[in-house]
């Protein structure tokens, strides 16, 4: 049986830089998804997932082993896909949380929309999101973090946390019925 | 709540879950391990330099302390036998005394510069038009330099 993450992380607190290897191993899918869906490029998702790990090597030291590791290390995968994307001429805007598109009163959605919501469709929702929605999104129900380590990944406080993720599920819903409509 | 509002969330929520992770090109924990061991080099090869820096520091202090030695050994050569005298240590003093009022002497030469900068004060705008000409100019520069705020989403 493997080493635990707790193993391995003690190991490399206590100066055992192999044992980063196995951190790798464990997160890098996950890490590499996740910047994936952010910047929707493979060339620059995995720049920013490595980058991302080595900038956590060099971090470890301050790391407290008393907190879980992962929002820890997609805090730090966080800054490092904000850097790709302002990199790439884009700018995400923090303090304008538009509502973009959506009706006061939505009508009633057909269930069967929801249902047809095959991972194919939710990737390219989650695409057209903007990425403050889609981030929120994934490391709530992708990642399972809860909303508070979610603000800690993201830098905002909980309550915007809470609203990106009911604003991104409110824009999935519009536009799941503005495909549905033109059925 | 809407029964059909949850059910919704309770889809979206599953199939996000459901996601499938995707895997970084062969290779890539090598390059990770690369990247981490070079940084090391890196930080290994800076604290040998800067070990160096030291080191040639230590020795150029060394080089203008054995310079510095001649002088101050002709002055304690100087000075220690009047010192030793009864009555010398006065006669020293006095002696040391001299010396640093003929430095002292010269010091005017030495400010001579700083009086003839002061002398072009007069000629200076006053402070209060030095003040806002650098405030215009700063916020003409914050107006040229700050970035666009746009509400671009990306």
């Amino acid at each position: 049986m493997g080493e635990t993450e707790k193993e391995l992380l003690g190991r490399c607190l206590a100066g055992d830089n192999a044992a980063f290897g196995g951190l790798v191993d464990a997160y890098q899918d996950r890490l590499y998804s996740f910047a994936l869906r952010l910047l929707k490029d493979p060339a620059a998702a995995e720049e920013a997932a490595q980058a991302a790990f080595v900038k956590a090597f060099r971090a470890l030291p301050s790391y407290n082993i008393a907190q879980p590791f992962a929002p820890w290390l997609f805090r730090i995968a966080h800054n490092a896909c904000m850097d790709a994307l302002r990199a790439g001429g884009r700018t995400v805007s923090m303090d304008h949380e538009d509502f973009p598109d959506l009706p006061d009163r939505a009508p009633a959605m057909d269930d069967s929309l929801a249902d047809a919501l095959d991972a194919e469709r939710i990737e390219a929702l989650l695409a057209s999101l903007p990425a403050i929605y889609s981030e929120a999104l994934l490391l709530q129900y992708r990642e399972d973090l809860g909303p508070a380590e979610i603000a800690r990944v993201m830098g905002v406080p909980e309550g915007t946390v809470k609203a990106r993720l009911f604003r991104g599920r409110e824009l999935i819903k519009a536009r799941l019925r503005g495909a549905g409509a033109t059925v | 709540m809407n029964m059909r509002t949850g059910n919704t969330d309770q889809a979206i929520a599953a199939a996000i879950a459901a996601l499938p992770l995707r895997s970084p090109s062969a290779g890539f924990k090598g390059r990770v391990l690369a990247a981490i061991a070079a940084q090391a080099a890196a930080r290994e090869r800076l604290g040998w330099a800067l070990q160096a820096a030291g080191a040639l520091t230590a020795s150029w202090a060394a080089l203008v302390g054995l310079a510095a030695a001649g002088p101050v050994a002709g002055f304690l050569a100087d000075y220690a036998p009047l010192a030793l005298e009864p009555g010398g240590l006065g006669q020293a003093l006095r002696l040391l005394g001299a010396r640093a009022a003929l430095a002292a002497g010269r010091l005017p030469e030495a400010f001579g510069f700083l009086a003839d900068l002061a002398g072009l004060l007069p000629g200076l705008p006053p402070v209060y038009e030095i003040g806002a000409a650098v405030l215009a100019t700063a916020a003409v520069v914050r107006a040229l330099g700050a970035p666009v705020r746009a509400a671009q989403k990306i």
